[in-house]
């Protein structure tokens, strides 16, 4: 008996340390597959944080994609409220502009906090990069992030965000070396753009059926209205002086500090104030700061008609294809990247 | 879940290679060692108290020092249950260290436990596998466990095998059924059939959930050949509410059976209402129940609960002591599809039962309705 049981108990770990060799090949195939095609609209399932850590871990680790990336950030307006991930603004996007590979990596309720959290771990990573600047921009930033993306300790002094467990740290820097073990978020994430129990019970109907639901159907455009998405960009006639720099920067400090990342990173950003949904900010103010950052960092001043929009904030679908196509039309008046 | 944190299973790492090189005489002074350590990290704020508690446990066979410690526990233990009732958070583990120390108190008075040193019962009330929740064990029983351990291979695959299949339960079937009791957002239930479908998920989902904790609870003890009571036996396969009892939760409903209904029931035969057994039965039935709903929490829905749960209880007694041998002797009473049938009915009851366990009481009360009558949440 004793003997049967060692050996069940070496032929396991013999047959994980087996697995343990495939599994880098496996990662990078089908990691490959869904943040490298650009037929396939990315967008995090169900508005779930999980596939954010794996995502930033894959754009970190391999910081040039096969086509220029566009990371677009923001809430709920960007993930596309009651739009399947084919009809959001980032997918219409890509539509637009088929050489790049988009990225939703929006979330509901994301704060422009979060957001400016997010950019600083996946800038490097990406060619251009769309934040929105959400209705509030109170200093707050999920906890969880610390322990999903690597957070500076600035940030974390800044936003009052936990610092990772150093005991956690410790032990998990030898168990680390089990690959299986490491990656098993970025596996369940590449596999199913979610975790596995949270992409069993969004398609549950289906897996009951026999069948792996499919990403819903592209829902048939209307012909936009002819009042539709504007987009403008302020520009102040002379650079503000520094005493007018520093005022604005302790209004608005997460907004500034997008403009620093993406001048000391060299990587353009596009932040985008809707009317109606962003916290108001004047049109000097993103005059002066346009004419501080340009080009590597703007604002730019989206207004979305009423009627494009299902309760005054959230784009139609159609209102996506209008918000979409001015993005591209702004973005090839004056190209950032 | 502390059982995946790499900490808890560094600390499982150390006890299991301590209590494997020490001689048996020490292996109680290693747990508790351990014990103390995992009760430092994961609940530091709390550890004085609870070994203060234990300590007083230690002498208790004094009867003022068991008064003054059994109310201190029961005291404490209200204290923490009562939503917002104390300026701390209650200790880690506390309502399971809360029963396994009044055990210990009461049978020390009525000397069934003779000797129980300090160490002993430091190793006992801190057994880190078990500290989380639980499940409730006995001291006798702990301590020969832990004498008659062995570290052993056999041991070890089993303890994995049981460890992985709580895994399973957990992070597979009770995770994945939690996001569909999650769809209970007030406002959002939209029918009978979704009602229904929150319902049962959740029927489930707690089933898996605490199921897996025992099942990790028991295999991290089965690591170091320490064997720890069952807390399931397929409940939902009982035949009557009784049997389910017995099924579910199986060391809570003997602690209760032991220290609340049967010294319920004692004492009531000594008062006037000695002539009507049934009566009797369902007073304690009803106090038992109210008691395990307390101990979930004082909140007005797990009391609901356990209230219901005793009329349940009180009815099937008075039901089984009332039915004509006419129908109990009959062959149809026993066969096959008369407990098929028992099952279903049992089970549905246990999960309506769920409804004031899961929610709010307002939101129950509403669930309830939409369950029954239809409408919307």
């Amino acid at each position: 008996m004793r003997s049967r049981a060692l050996r069940r108990l070496v032929v396991a770990l013999a047959a994980l340390v087996v697995i343990d060799l495939f599994e880098p090949a496996v990662l990078r195939s089908l990691e490959e597959a869904r943040y490298e095609d650009p037929a396939r609209d990315f967008r995090f399932e169900n508005s779930d944080l999980f596939g954010l850590g794996p995502l930033v871990a894959y754009l970190r680790e391999h910081p040039r994609g096969r086509q220029p990336r566009v990371l677009f950030l923001g809430n709920s307006v960007i993930f596309g409220y009651e739009l399947s991930a084919s009809d959001a603004v980032p997918a219409r996007y890509q539509r637009f502009d088929g050489s790049a590979k988009v990225f939703n990596a929006a979330i509901n309720g994301l704060s422009t906090a979060s957001s400016l959290v997010i950019a600083r771990a996946a800038v490097d990573s990406v060619d251009l990069t769309y934040a929105l600047l959400g209705p509030i921009e109170a200093p707050v930033v999920l906890p969880i992030l610390p322990r999903l993306i690597p957070v500076d300790d600035a940030d974390l002094a800044q936003f009052h965000l936990p610092a990772p467990n150093r005991i956690e740290q410790l032990l998990a820097a030898p168990v680390n070396r089990w690959r299986l073990y490491r990656d098993g978020y970025r596996l369940q994430a590449a596999l199913f753009g979610s975790s596995t129990r949270q992409f069993v019970y969004l398609h549950k109907g289906a897996l009951a059926r026999g069948l792996i639901a499919r990403v819903r159907a592209e829902q048939p455009s209307r012909p936009l209205p002819e009042e539709t998405v504007t987009i403008t960009e302020p520009m102040a006639d002379a650079v503000p002086d520094a005493a007018r720099q520093l005022e604005l920067r302790a209004q608005r400090p997460e907004l500034w500090q997008f403009g620093d990342l993406a001048r000391s990173r060299r990587k353009p950003i596009v932040l985008l104030q809707v009317e109606g949904h962003s916290k108001p900010l004047l049109t000097a103010a993103m005059a002066d700061f346009n004419r501080v950052f340009a080009p590597q960092a703007r604002v730019l001043f989206v207004r979305v008609p009423p009627q494009l929009t299902m309760d005054g904030m959230h784009v139609t679908s159609t209102g996506a294809v209008a918000f979409a196509r001015a993005l591209r039309d702004a973005r090839l008046k004056d190209s950032p990247r | 879940m502390i059982f995946t944190d790499l900490l808890f299973l560094f600390l499982v790492a150390c006890c299991w290679g301590s209590f494997a090189a020490v001689p048996p005489g020490r292996r109680s002074a290693v747990l508790a060692l351990w014990g103390t350590i995992f009760y430092v990290a994961y609940a530091g704020a709390s550890v004085i108290l609870v070994i203060a508690l234990v300590a007083s446990a230690a002498f208790s066979n004094r009867r003022a020092v068991a008064w003054l410690t059994g109310a201190t526990v029961c005291g404490l233990l209200i204290v923490f249950k009562i939503p917002g009732g104390a300026p701390w958070i209650m200790p880690l583990g506390f309502s399971y260290l809360s029963f396994e120390l009044l055990h210990v108190i009461v049978e020390r008075r009525r000397g069934r436990i003779g000797s129980a040193s300090f160490v002993d019962l430091l190793a006992y009330a801190l057994f880190l596998p078990c500290r989380i929740a639980g499940p409730i064990r006995r001291f006798p029983e702990f301590t020969h466990a832990v004498a008659e351990a062995r570290v052993s291979a056999d041991n070890v695959y089993a303890g994995v095998l049981r460890i992985l299949i709580g895994l399973a339960k957990k992070l597979v079937l009770a995770d994945t059924l939690a996001l569909t009791t999650a769809e209970l957002i007030p406002g959002t239930v939209i029918g009978r059939q979704h009602a229904w479908t929150i319902v049962l998920a959740y029927a489930f989902r707690i089933y898996f959930d605490f199921a897996a904790y025992t099942d990790l609870a028991i295999g991290f003890s089965r690591l170091l050949g320490i064997a720890v009571p069952e807390n399931f036996s397929y409940p939902y396969l009982a035949v009557n509410i009784r049997e389910f009892w017995n099924r579910w939760h199986i060391t809570l409903s003997h602690w209760v059976r032991d220290y609340v209904f049967v010294p319920t029931g004692r004492a009531l035969f000594g008062t006037f209402l000695r002539p009507w057994p049934a009566l009797i039965a369902t007073v304690s039935y009803l106090v038992t129940f109210v008691i395990v709903g307390a101990w979930h929490g004082l909140t007005a829905g797990f009391l609901a609960w356990g209230a219901y749960h005793g009329i349940l209880l009180s009815a099937h007694h008075v039901i089984r002591t009332k039915m004509p041998a006419s129908i109990t002797d009959h062959a149809w009473y026993r066969s096959r599809v008369a407990s098929a049938v028992s099952v279903a009915i049992t089970f549905a009851f246990v999960a309506v039962g769920w409804v004031p366990f899961m929610t709010d009481f307002a939101t129950a009360r509403r669930l309830l309705v939409v369950m029954f009558l239809g409408g919307k949440s």
